[in-house]
């Protein structure tokens, strides 16, 4: 059964607020999202105080294209914006997280090839 | 009946089970609306060489014209890309340029892309043939004109005949398909095994097949041969000379014989190649269990090839050098010339409209006035600027790197660190003939200097300019702010430029860094780095001990002998004159009725022992020293 962590208000841990950052379409080809994910892990780490990256899920759309659905822990938002401009990932928005469902643990994850 | 040549062909190009789709799109180049450009991906031991043989085979019955090349035999530079490809015909008829081991080209990705393919007559067609797939880059550059082509393993169906043909029976081959899953080079190597020792264990879990299956191989090698391997597995190449620096109570021609007999060794045009996965697990199993053997054969070769180094000066010297750089473990030298991985990032020259993304990332990280500094020397030398591109082709990263002989001088003037540098040069000056190299200046859009995968891409390759500067390359200054850049670079033997200040520019401090590679240049630099490791001393002279290294042992020297040799060496291969090495050495002004110089001279070639040679008498004038190195 589902488990309803937070009824209300945005997900805070000390400071730390759970955001989930949409990407959309923003890779053409798989290259693209492995250089991506390369990069991740340097400016992740300059950014160590005020980001943690908890995980992303990869999507391709209909039309080959990539899009990504990015969670995060952040002091704030303006963090998180600095965060995409140094990794020059454009986001569609940068939301709190009012509630996390959970089901089961994600599985085993799924990578690129 | 005598077979003919035609039929030789034909068998050679049977061998080739399971790729008729893939030959035929090679093919497709032949055409005349067909591509121009054809890349074969596949991992090691897919089967890439035995597809390209199989079409230049194809293509010259039809009367076209194929030059082979080997990437693995090519100095990674347009310079010696140009020496091996051999001038293509002119006229009309079609010509096909293949190139093989290409993963061992990456640093000319870029230079291949923009130039040499550019360049080409337009009868000319080319087949290139790497681990990896072409970059998005590549076929935004080629769009139609480029067909890829992956080889992925056989079909269980071309899988068992190419087992049936090795002369196992199917049962034998329903159970080496199993865990082989169609890979060619494990099939080779299991169909090798198999032969040899039929009671191979069937209920063995294979998690690394091919790793598996090379062990299971190498057990099954008398001990000669084994132990042929073992040294060969240490070296890039290997060579009569090499092997009998390794293996010295035999003489080379017997292990080079076992080696040249064994499915996975190939004759190239340097020596005896190795396959790449069986080099890399055999080199890997020797390290984990008999490290001191491991140790003995690096130090052997390190040896031997920096004697052949010596004897072969200028261009010619590469295939040492590339050996050399092999050895060395300091992974930004090594990634440098030989990358391991797939390249996300391409590293090239910049183009005149990358100045504002260079200038953006440079304001992202840097103060005005450093700002405007870069932008002058974009304005004043935009031919130092190199970028490293994403796959899109964006400026991920920037650096400045040129020969300070290439700078104007109003932009020495102009550049706080340019005359930090200047002042160190002065009084401590580069002997005359060696070069100088700037790297002025590296960033990274996202994390500038910190450690990050297009930073290290940018590093990679001013490492491998400045080993490609040449022999004479003697020292390079830069800066840094923070410790980031420096760290990376202390590896490489950087540190702090020795009694310089800070340069302050726009409230931020700077400090001047400095790699001097020592009077014996690029080779006696990577002898430095490899001593880490490897248990060879490089050749110096420690001033401070009185002590010369030299071949692992340490010479004592008196205060004299020692002023003597370091006047000498700082002007290695010039004739010094008796009267200058008086007047600064000594300190005398005048030149006659002394004996002094001789005596010194001849004490020093006393302990130099067997390589008293290097230091030479110039009849009438002085002395000259040449390297000390055997």
């Amino acid at each position: 059964m589902a488990r309803l962590a937070r009824a209300t208000g945005p997900n805070t841990v000390e400071g730390v607020t759970l955001y989930l950052v949409p990407r959309t379409r923003i890779w053409r080809t798989e290259e693209e999202v492995a250089a991506a994910a390369d990069c991740v892990p340097a400016v992740n780490d300059a950014l160590r105080d005020h980001v943690r990256w908890i995980r992303s899920y990869v999507v391709q759309e209909p039309d080959g294209t990539f899009s990504a659905y990015c969670l995060y822990e952040a002091s704030s938002d303006d963090v998180l914006r600095m965060h995409a401009d140094a990794l020059r990932l454009p986001a569609d928005g940068v939301k709190p997280v009012t509630a996390t469902l959970v089901a089961a643990p994600d599985p085993e994850p799924v990578r690129l090839v | 009946m005598t077979r003919t040549l035609g039929a030789l062909l034909a068998e050679r190009r049977a061998m080739v089970i399971g790729r008729d789709a893939e030959l035929a799109a090679l093919l497709g180049l032949l055409e005349p609306d067909g591509p121009l450009v054809a890349v074969v991906h596949g991992m090691a031991g897919a089967g890439k060489s035995a597809l390209l043989r199989a079409f230049a085979g194809e293509a010259g019955e039809r009367g076209i014209r194929v030059l082979a090349i080997d990437g693995r035999a090519i100095e990674p530079t347009p310079e010696g890309f140009h020496a091996a490809v051999p001038p293509l015909p002119e006229g009309e008829a079609p010509v096909v340029l293949v190139v093989d081991h290409v993963e061992r080209l990456r640093l000319l990705d870029a230079w291949l892309r923009q130039s040499f393919l550019p360049g080409l007559p337009a009868h000319a067609r080319v087949v290139l043939a790497t681990r990896d797939a072409p970059g998005a880059i590549w076929r935004s550059s080629f769009g139609e004109l480029l067909r890829t082509v992956p080889l992925g393993p056989l079909s269980p169906a071309d899988a068992a005949e190419v087992l049936r043909r090795a002369g196992l029976d199917e049962t034998q081959a329903e159970w080496v398909n199993r865990f082989v899953r169609g890979h060619p080079l494990s099939l080779q190597l299991a169909a090798s095994a198999l032969r040899e020792r039929p009671d191979a264990p069937e209920d063995a879990v294979l998690p690394t097949v091919v790793q598996e299956l090379a062990a299971l191989y190498l057990d099954g090698l008398d001990p000669a041969t084994r132990e042929a391997l073992d040294a060969a597995c240490v070296l890039r190449r290997v060579t009569l000379s090499l092997l009998g620096a390794l293996l010295p109570g035999r003489p080379p021609q017997e292990p080079f014989a076992r080696l040249s007999a064994l499915p996975f060794v190939e004759l190239g045009r340097e020596g005896l190649v190795v396959h790449d996965t069986v080099r890399e697990v055999v080199a890997a199993l020797l390290r984990a269990t008999d490290p001191v053997r491991h140790r003995g054969y690096r130090t052997a070769a390190w040896r031997q090839i920096r004697s052949e180094l010596e004897a072969t000066p200028g261009a010619a010297s590469w295939p040492s050098l590339a050996d050399m750089i092999h050895l060395v473990d300091e992974p930004l030298v090594r990634e440098a010339f030989f990358p391991s991985t797939v390249q996300h990032y391409a590293v090239e020259t910049a183009r005149p409209d990358d100045a504002e993304e260079i200038l953006a990332i440079s304001a992202r990280h840097e103060p005005e006035a450093e700002l405007k500094l870069i932008r002058a020397w974009w304005e004043n030398l935009p031919a130092a600027f190199r970028v490293a591109r994403g796959p899109r082709g964006d400026v991920v990263a920037f650096a400045i790197l040129c020969e300070l002989s290439d700078v104007p001088q109003r932009l020495l003037r102009r550049d706080p660190l340019c005359v930090t540098w200047g002042r160190h040069l002065r009084s401590d000056p580069v002997p005359r003939g060696q070069r100088t190299l700037l790297a002025r200046s590296a960033l990274a859009w996202g994390t500038g200097a910190e450690p990050s995968p297009c930073f290290a891409a940018l590093l990679r390759d001013m490492e491998r300019a400045s080993l490609e500067a040449g022999p004479a390359l003697r020292r390079i200054y830069s800066a840094t702010h923070g410790e980031a850049l420096l760290e990376q670079l202390a590896p490489l033997g950087f540190g702090l430029l020795p009694g310089a200040a800070e340069v302050r520019l726009g409230g931020v401090a700077y400090c001047p860094i400095l790699c001097d590679l020592g009077p014996d240049s690029v080779a006696g630099w990577l002898s430095g780095l490899a001593a880490h490791d490897i248990a060879v001393e490089p050749t110096v002279l420690d001033d401070e001990a009185r002590e010369l290294v030299l071949d692992d042992r340490r010479v004592a020297l008196t205060k004299l002998e020692c002023d003597v040799l370091r006047y000498l060496d700082d002007r290695r291969g010039e004739t010094v004159a008796r009267e200058a090495l008086l007047r600064d050495v000594w300190g005398y002004e005048w030149t006659g009725g002394s004996n002094v110089v001789e005596v010194a001279v001849s004490g020093l070639r006393r302990k130099l022992g067997d390589r008293a040679s290097a230091l030479q008498t110039v009849r009438g004038v002085g002395y000259r020293l040449h390297p000390l190195q055997r």
